[in-house]
């Protein structure tokens, strides 16, 4: 059973970690351009685009991604093998991940375009803080990216090595098996 | 028939990214762009489209090639002993299925952006910004479907195909 979960566990973070990233290279291509082509004029256009009904992405899948994957880790772990490092690097990813966003780009983001929108800074200041995250915001980009991937190969290998431990496990019932035969019987026969 | 295994492991890995991929880049766009525009047509689309900007094209950088990706994962499959053929075969069904009905709403959103921002809009557009909004969600649902299959092949790529004999 506790196997079970772990594989389904292992699936819905790599599903989770697909999302995020998808989300964020959407984001990057498509989104980012839009408000970062001109600051701060571009800025304060993109926030007086009136919206109605939608969701904050970043707020349901950011928690998400961070803790499928370390409830996959700790499930797992126990028919892990080489597997381990795959998921102990999926973990460590999506921690820094999620530290870097709360702790350097999201109050980044949030204090430029407050500052834009209030007109309080240089435009040079502005253009200059929109080019530091976006640097920052590629990095973590290209950071997550492996993540995803190395979560991928984590579940490849988990699922081989698992076989194997299972394998092994029946082998060594079978072989208890074998000998309480010999000893109950008092004869040597191979069950 | 190494090679074609570990052919078919690469792309199935690809697969597997790219489907990712595009499933977080439409729910993005469903629940933080889409919203945007789609408010109050004609004018919430013109505010929106009126200056494009944009690194790649998303969705003409994921569309054709995910289709794909996952039609050659399988075919290497054929043939294979490993259980993910079953899986992947299933996941390439269905994305070739959904593929008209992408192809059809994409040409038709394109036609209905293209008509507001050359002031054609018409009131029955709303209708069809309805029907596509429902038609994007159902989209996402089939491909998180097709994700979740290319997961399980990816769980079974190592364990033996499944044939009569062997259940018997």
């Amino acid at each position: 059973m506790r196997k079970r979960i772990a594989a389904f566990l292992l699936m819905a973070s790599i599903a989770a970690w697909g999302i995020w990233c998808g989300g964020q290279v959407f984001n990057e291509l498509m989104v980012v351009p839009k408000w970062s082509a001109s600051p701060p004029e571009t800025i304060k256009a993109f926030n007086e685009i009136p919206r109605k009904g939608g969701a904050p992405f970043f707020v349901l899948f950011n928690p998400l991604f961070v803790i499928l994957a370390i409830l996959s880790a700790i499930f797992a772990w126990k028919w892990a093998r080489r597997s381990t490092k795959w998921l102990a690097l999926s973990v460590v990813i999506a921690l820094a991940v999620f530290a870097s966003l709360m702790l350097y780009l999201v109050p980044l983001v949030g204090s430029t375009q407050a500052h834009a929108m209030a007109g309080d800074l240089p435009a040079a200041e502005i253009i200059a803080r929109v080019e530091e995250w976006k640097f920052g915001n590629r990095i973590r980009l290209l950071v997550e990216l492996c993540g995803f991937v190395f979560s991928i190969v984590a579940l490849h290998v988990w699922s081989a090595e698992s076989n194997e431990v299972k394998d092994r496990q029946q082998v060594r019932q079978a072989n208890n098996q074998t000998v309480m035969t010999e000893t109950v019987g008092g004869k040597y026969e191979n069950s | 028939m190494k090679i074609r295994k570990d052919l078919a492991r690469l792309f199935l890995f690809i697969a597997t990214i790219y489907w990712g991929i595009w499933l977080g880049g439409y729910i993005f766009n469903a629940l933080m762009v889409v919203p945007l525009w789609s408010h109050n047509p004609p004018d919430s689309m013109l505010s929106y489209f009126r200056e494009p900007h944009f690194l790649l094209y998303f969705f003409s950088a994921v569309n054709p090639w995910v289709f794909l990706v996952s039609l050659i994962a399988w075919l290497l499959t054929i043939k294979l002993d490993t259980g993910s053929g079953a899986w992947l075969g299933r996941a390439t069904l269905i994305a070739w299925i959904m593929l008209p009905l992408k192809i059809w709403m994409i040409i038709t959103i394109g036609g209905v952006v293209g008509a507001t921002m050359q002031g054609n809009f018409e009131p029955n557009m709303i209708n069809t910004i309805s029907l596509w909004k429902n038609l994007n969600w159902l989209t996402i649902t089939t491909a998180t479907v097709i994700l979740t299959l290319h997961l399980l092949a990816i769980l079974n790529f190592n364990n033996p195909r499944r044939t009569k004999e062997r259940i018997s």
